[in-house]
């Protein structure tokens, strides 16, 4: 800086002064937001879509008793879970706990399903053990979710 | 049922892999008795598996569903603990993997 200083006029010195003090507060400002970009926020519309998948998917995993398999209540659970993950995705990377639970969710139910469709109909004890663990996993991501209003 | 299925894995695992089978047993015991109540229910989840696999009121195949559901579970569990707690997850999920997804359904 010094030989800046001293090869500069002084309305050049002044300038390059504002300029290089303009520079630092927007990169200090930038760098303010980060934090502030990356705190995941309560989403009532995450909550909602969580309560009501949680009943809708435990009743799908109780069809896999039936035989045949009602393929259009499945096709509906499996889209209303879609379009949850969705969402989530477009929250960005300050919601990848919630994202990459739907998405575990997800595909447990596809990796279920899949098995239901190439074999027999499920046990009752077996429904009922699935059910109970889907429901579990609703309420992990559901308490994840609201933790973020504190 | 509950009791029965240490007999019913004593059955399926030759003495040759007696080893295995003590790790099962030590692994729901483990399990249960962790500090954790999330990790103990994960544990008893298991014993009853096990328990309704030995009596046959559930396939090999709803079995293994099943465990890899709680494997599942335990991983999104895990993201939600402290640091002692998450490191006994994902133990608890490897010795899954390893001894009841590996081991024991080679043997079914």
């Amino acid at each position: 800086m010094s030989a800046v200083t001293t090869v500069l006029p002084s309305s050049r010195r002044v300038r390059l002064r504002a300029a290089l003090a303009s520079l630092a507060l927007a990169l200090l400002a930038g760098c303010a937001w980060i934090p502030f970009l990356q705190v995941s926020r309560f989403d009532p519309a995450t909550e909602q879509n969580l309560a009501e998948l949680r009943p809708a998917v435990s009743a799908a995993y109780a069809g896999f008793a039936q035989d045949p398999l009602d393929t259009t209540a499945l096709a509906s659970v499996r889209g209303r879970l879609d379009d949850a993950l969705a969402h989530e995705r477009t929250k960005g990377e300050a919601n990848r706990r919630t994202t990459r639970q739907l998405e575990l969710i997800l595909a447990t139910f596809d990796r279920d399903l899949a098995s239901r469709r190439g074999g027999p109909p499920w046990s009752a004890a077996a429904v009922a053990n699935a059910r109970e663990n889907l429901e579990e996993a609703f309420d992990i991501a559901l308490r994840t979710e609201r933790a973020k209003r504190r | 049922m509950a009791g029965g299925w240490k007999e019913w894995l004593d059955e399926r695992i030759t003495a040759g892999k007696k080893i295995a089978r003590d790790e099962i047993v030590d692994l729901v015991a483990s399990a249960k008795q962790d500090s954790n109540e999330f990790l103990r229910r994960q544990g008893r989840k298991l014993e009853r598996y096990l328990g309704q696999l030995a009596a046959g009121e559930i396939t090999v195949d709803e079995f293994k569903t099943l465990v890899r559901q709680l494997r599942t579970l335990i991983e999104l569990e895990a993201e939600e603990m402290g640091t002692r707690a998450a490191v006994r997850a994902q133990q608890l999920a490897e010795d899954i993997t390893r001894l009841i997804l590996g081991q024991l359904l080679r043997r079914l």
